[in-house]
This record gives structure tokens, sequence and C-alpha cells, in this order.
């Protein structure tokens, strides 16, 4: 199947807010394929966590289209699962590591066949040890990864992610950074990660998109010629992968000029 | 939906029910009579004379206690909020003797004070005096003590300390106090009126009930309804200027 | 001032008001309608001992524990209800407002009239006391909560039991105990009073049956029990909440 997962065409996002409408987006085209691990890129108020959200089923386009597998939603699309920034919120803190993996899946399935899913989706994020703890006793980067975990549970076809390792240090960062491109490659998933470091864009998409401008529009769109494995060391010092970082930036700032 | 129409869906619910209550009631039930009955008990009550003596009476005895509780209990919170050491040792006494219910304190008083018009007055005031005192307790320790320190150090007279820091930080919770000690005072002094039969509502409603005179008795239960609301009221309305002189004040 | 010293330094005042209180009835006659903590003491021992004050105590917390149950059962649904549709709580809010300040003595005669002087009159007059602050903490739990987590809900696919009951309830929860807390206090409290007017039997009405046959050191027997079942009642609730709802409390 080459159709593409979801396709934005001529999107717009106008919200009302208390001094009258504001548009966040505008005449967005833009089409997520299979399997493809998508960046977004961009400053603050470009539109960002909209256009995640519009993809996420929590916010409907104002006018254009926004589909899933060829068909518009109002609501969260099955098989698409929105990973949030905010983990202190999105977890539920009465709930041990794995009853919270269990969240999503524990209407449908039962017995083994849960325990098994359970246990996969805690061991493609290590947290197996930690599977009896309450997560106020977990680090900022065990809670981002608990809530992924929860995600994979249900298998998802597509993972939306904003900015979530945006809280965490820069050593967490990149240990979860390559683990989400395994857990990508050993799934199969479609990603869409949002974040603002352009670093972290290059090193983990396929392609990378620019959105810039208030209303946001997309500006850019690159895809950096880089291999499919990589590493923090290696990749990094990479001239294809400098050269997209350059080139990134310098469309990043000149579209903020 | 509109600030008229949400006026109106939420006055339509009551005025539903005593429709329907009016509508299928029985006039002659002893149990639930419908509504007209009890306005006309009230008209009775009202031309005899009855109800208003008894209001009168029951606000009196509330209006009375509210006060004394309010100013000894503004004087003894403050005082004893301005001394750590001392509130600290009085601490556990005073959870106990609050942890006992105001009502169940009145049949110990009719034995020690006897059933006169005192009895009324004392126990509403001791009940009303919790909440106040607790109250300004909290308020006066939680004075910062920069301010109290600027006092010192302006040197300015314990008037001026009294009006100007410690008025305006305590009033607030005074008011806060008012309005739990309130709803509590006309519980105690109503349960006085039937267990030691004073003039006022409660005595009304209990010799109502013991006639099975039913429209009486609801239309009592209106009449103590709305001194309700209309203390809660009034007590709010209170709150909110106070709030608007002294802008800023936590509590 | 060290822990202890300013321990026992809490003690010097009950203990000097309990001994001046002796001294003074045993020493002047103008006191003598008033019972010496001695006598007091006394009399508490022998209706413990005859069993009277424990079956009245029995009565008294069972009543206010069916009057809660049934609180808890209609009030937290309803304060739910409220805080989750607007138009219902527009239909409600004043109709709410008129009842609410209804003073629970003034609910005894109505009641007594409909069930005579029964258990029916003491716990329908306790529910209709005590519900309101479950209803309103209900309701404050769900309109305090964050809107994550229904996003949360909605991304992972819950259906919409699942979510009200594996996501919502538990997270108001913290929010519902409080109103849950402070509506057993009044179960208590009212209890008490509905039995003192309302219901011959209980604590409440051994306080006033004492009064009348002017028994004073069994009055104030009584009345120190009452506070004690308050006090340990109270006590109870908390501790059987932090044993049997450990992940919920863990939250709170």
């Amino acid at each position: 199947m080459n159709s593409p997962v979801f396709s934005c065409e001529r999107a717009e996002v106008r919200l009302a807010s208390a001094i009258g409408d504001k548009t966040i987006l505008q005449g967005i085209d833009l089409q997520v394929g299979r399997q493809e691990f998508l960046c977004l890129v961009g400053g603050s108020g470009t539109g960002k966590t909209t256009l995640l959200r519009a993809l996420g089923g929590f916010c409907a386009p104002t006018s254009g289209a926004v589909l899933y597998e060829g068909k518009a939603f109002r609501s969260p699309p099955e098989g698409v699962v929105t990973v949030f920034q905010d983990y202190g919120n999105a977890l539920l803190p009465w709930r041990t590591v794995r009853a919270n993996v269990a969240l999503g899946i524990e209407e449908k399935i039962s017995g083994a066949e849960l325990d098994r899913r359970i246990d996969t989706a805690l061991a493609l994020v290590g947290l197996q040890k930690a599977e009896r703890e309450y997560p106020a006793k977990l680090s900022g980067g065990m809670q981002q990864r608990l809530q992924i975990a929860r995600a994979l549970a249900l298998q998802p076809k597509v993972l939306l992610m904003d900015e979530p390792f945006g809280a965490l240090d820069a050593m967490t960062k990149a240990k979860l950074q390559d683990e989400l491109r395994n857990i990508q490659a050993s799934t199969g998933a479609t990603i869409v990660f949002i974040t603002h470091d352009v670093d972290e864009a290059v090193y983990l998409g396929d392609r990378v998109v620019l959105l810039a401008g208030s209303p946001g529009t997309i500006a850019s769109e690159i895809r950096p010629p880089l291999p499919a494995r990589r590493d923090q060391i290696s990749t990094k010092e990479m001239p294809e992968y400098l050269h997209a970082r350059h080139e990134l930036l310098e469309r990043l700032h000149g579209a903020a000029r | 939906m509109n600030k008229m129409s949400r006026i109106l869906l939420s006055l339509a619910t009551p005025v539903a029910l005593l429709c329907l209550w009016q509508a299928v009631g029985d006039p002659a039930s002893p149990i639930a009579p419908p509504p007209q009955t009890w306005l006309s008990s009230a008209q009775a009550m009202l031309a005899a004379g009855e109800l208003q003596l008894a209001v009168l009476a029951t606000l009196k005895t509330v209006v009375l206690s509210t006060f004394i509780a309010g100013v000894v209990g503004t004087a003894m919170g403050a005082i004893l909020g301005a001394r750590p050491a001392v509130s600290e040792a009085v601490a556990p006494t005073l959870e106990f003797l609050r942890s006992v219910p105001p009502p169940t304190i009145v049949p110990v008083a009719m034995l020690l004070i006897g059933s006169g018009a005192v009895l009324g007055a004392t126990v509403v005031s001791l009940a009303a005096l919790w909440p106040i005192l607790l109250n300004v307790l909290q308020a006066t320790r939680a004075i910062h003590p920069t301010l109290v320190n600027t006092g010192h150090t302006l040197r300015i007279s314990t008037r001026s300390k009294v009006m100007n820091i410690y008025v305006p930080s305590i009033l607030p919770s005074v008011i806060a106090g008012l309005r739990v000690a309130v709803p509590l005072a006309i519980i105690v002094a109503l349960l006085v009126e039937m267990l030691a039969t004073r003039p006022g509502v409660g005595r009304m409603l209990l010799s109502a009930q013991r006639d099975f005179d039913a429209p009486a008795v609801f239309a009592l239960l209106s009449t103590v309804g709305l001194i309700g609301v209309g203390v809660n009221w009034a007590l709010e309305w209170l709150e909110r200027c106070v709030s608007r002189k002294l802008p800023g004040i936590g509590r | 001032m060290t822990g202890h010293s300013r321990r026992a330094r809490q003690w010097l005042l009950p203990v000097a008001l309990l001994g001046a209180w002796q001294l003074a009835v045993m020493v002047n006659d103008g006191f003598n309608v008033l019972p010496t903590p001695t006598e007091i003491g006394r009399a508490l021992t022998e209706s413990l001992i005859d069993g009277r004050l424990v079956a009245d105590a029995a009565h008294t917390f069972a009543a206010a524990l069916a009057s809660w149950a049934i609180c808890l059962l209609i009030g937290i649904p309803l304060g739910m209800a409220l805080g989750t549709f607007s138009t219902l709580r527009t239909m409600l809010s004043l109709f709410i407002e008129l009842l609410r300040p209804l003073p629970a003595v003034a609910l005894i005669p109505p009641a007594v009239l409909v069930f005579g002087f029964s258990w029916k009159t003491e716990i329908t007059v306790t529910v209709f006391a005590s519900i309101w602050p479950l209803i309103s903490s209900s309701r404050a739990g769900i309109e305090g909560l964050h809107a994550r987590i229904f996003e949360t809900a909605a991304t992972l696919h819950l259906s919409k039991w699942h979510t009200l009951r594996s996501v919502v309830t538990p997270a108001a929860f913290s929010q519902i105990l409080v109103g849950a807390r402070l509506s057993f206090s009044l179960c208590l409290v009212v209890s008490v009073v509905a039995e003192m007017v309302g219901n011959p039997a209980g604590l409440g009405w051994g306080l006033v049956s004492a009064q009348e046959a002017m028994r004073a050191s069994e009055t104030f027997a009584y009345l120190f029990a009452i506070g004690v079942l308050g006090v340990c009642a109270n006590f109870a609730l908390g501790f059987a909440v932090r044993r049997l709802l450990p992940g919920l409390a863990q939250a709170s």
C-alpha cells in the first residue's frame, strides 16, 4: 500500500479566543507516509501542537481537510495514539506501572494475552524492573517511557508525539531517542514527532518539515540522506547531518527574521 | 445558553415540583399536604400574630448570640493567636472541646442553667464561638511576621497597629467564621426552643407536629428555610463587601 | 523547648481545669448542681458495665453509617453528574441552594409526621442534612480535572464507561474523599440530634433521658461518650481508607 497514512489538503485551523478568532494554521498540505518517521520543527506559536492535535483527532480543521487513511474524522482515529508532553498529567498516579500500561487494552483483552502485551510493551521501553512502582516514584525519563509503553501496548499504527523529550536532561534524551528509533524499527509504526530541537529532528527523522509564521504554514521540507542505523556520535559528525542541520537552522532563523 | 434562559431553567425545577405537589397532593393528607395549605396555614398564623412573634424570638436569640460570640471569639482568637506559646499549650484542649457537637451541649446546659431566657443566649453563643475563635486564631497566626515587624519599626501607636495591621488581616476570617457560625446558631437556637420549650419557631414546629397539623409544619419549615436563605445571602453580601474593601487579603 | 516538655505543657491545662472543677464543686455549695469529674467517671463506668452505653453507641454508630452509605450512593453520582452536565447543573442549582440551608433540626418534625418516631426518621433527616458536602465535593472533583486526563482516555480509545470507572472517578477521588469525610462527621452529629428529638434510641436519646430525669452525672457521661465516639469514628475512617485503597491514598 503506497497511499499516505495522513493527508492534509489545504487544512486551516482557526480557534476562538477571548479577543476574537485566531488562525493558527493555514494552507497546510502535508502527507505522512506509511512507516515514516516525520519530524515537525518550528518556533513557538507556529502551530506545531495544533497540527498534531488535528492529526490526533482533538481538533477538527475549520476549512480544508485532514484525512486518515483517506477518511475524515472527528475523534481520535482507530490505530492512532498520542503521547503528550506533560506526562505528569497523562499518567494515572493511582495505578502501578504495569496497570498504567494495561489501561488502553484491559477492556478488550484479558488473562495471558493481556500479560503478554504488557510485558512486550515494557520490554520495548526497558521498564520491566519497575513494573510494580507507582509513577510518582519514577524519574521524568521513566515516566515518559511509561507513557510510550502505554501507547505501544495498543500496537498502534501511528504514534503522535508532542515534544515528548522536551522536559528531560540531555543524557536521558539521547538514550530515549535511540530507543525510539529501535521501537520504530521493530514495530513498524508511523511516527509524527514534534520538537523545537533541530538536532533532534534531523537525528530522528526520515523527513523534517519546518513550520513558520503566524498563522503557521509549511516553510520547508527536507529529507536528510542519513543511513537507517544511527548513533549519537558518528551520525552527528556526518557531512550529510551537518548540512541538513545547517540548512534547517538557516531557514528557521531566516523565517523568524 | 444565555443568562436569562439559565435563570429561568434553574427556577423551573422548584416551581415545577411545587406545582406537581399542588396538583397531586391531597389537602386532607396528614403527611404531605399540597403547598396551598401551607400558605393558608401561614396566613392564619400571621393573622394571629404568632408567626411574627416566633420568628422575632428566634432571630433575637440568634443575632444576640452571634454578636456575643463574634466579640468574644475574635478577642480570644486574636489574643491566643498573637502568643504562639499560649495557643500551642491550649491547642489539644481546644481540639477536644471543639469535637463535642454543639447541639449536644443543650441538655447539659439545661441541667446547669435551667430553662430560662439565659439558656438560649448562653448555649447558642457557645456554639457560635468555636468557628469564629478558630478562624481568627489561625488568621492571627498567619499574619506575616514582617507585617508585625513593620508596625514595630515604624513605631506606630497600638491603636494604629490594630486598625491598620490586625483588623484588615483578621476581618476576612471573622466573616468566614460567621458563615459557619450563623447556620450553627440557628440550629442550636431551634433545638433549645424544642427541648426547653422556649418561644420561637422551633417550639411552634414541635407543637404543630404534636397536633398532627401537617400544613403548619410545612409552613414553618418553609419559614425556617427562608430565614436560612436570607441569612446566607446577607453573609455572602457582607463577604463581598469586605473583600472589595480589602483586596488581596488571603483567607 | 523539647517535644516532651511541650506535650507535657499541653496536658497541663486540661488537668488543671479538671482539678479546679473537682475542687470547686467539693468546696463550694453554690456549684452543687454540677457533678464532679469523679462522679461523672463513676456514672460512665456504670453505664459501660450494664451495657446501656455500648448499646446506645452502637445504635448511633449504625444509624450514622447507614445514612452515610446512602449519602455516598446518591451524593457521589449526583455530584459527578452535576460536574459533567452543565444543563443539569443549571436546572438543579437554585433548587439545591434552597434545600441546603434547611437546618437538620427543623427537618425532624416533618419527618416525624411521615415516619413517626423511628429509625426511618433518624436516617432520613441525617441523609438530608449530610449529603451536601458530598455533592459539592464530587462536583468539584470533576470540575477540577485536567483536560489531559480526558484526552488520554480518548487517545487510548477507552469506552465511555471505562473512562468513567477507571479514569475519571479515581482522578476525582481525593476531592470526593474530602466531602465524604465531612459528610461522615455530619452523619454522626445529625444522628445524635435526631435521636434527641425524633427517635428514642441511641446516644442522643440517652443524653436527653438522663437530663429529663435530672441525672446530672449520667448526662455528662453521655456527653463525653458522644465526643469520644466522634473522635474514634473519624479516626477509624481515616485508617480504613488508607488500608483499603492504598493506590488512591497514594495519589491523594
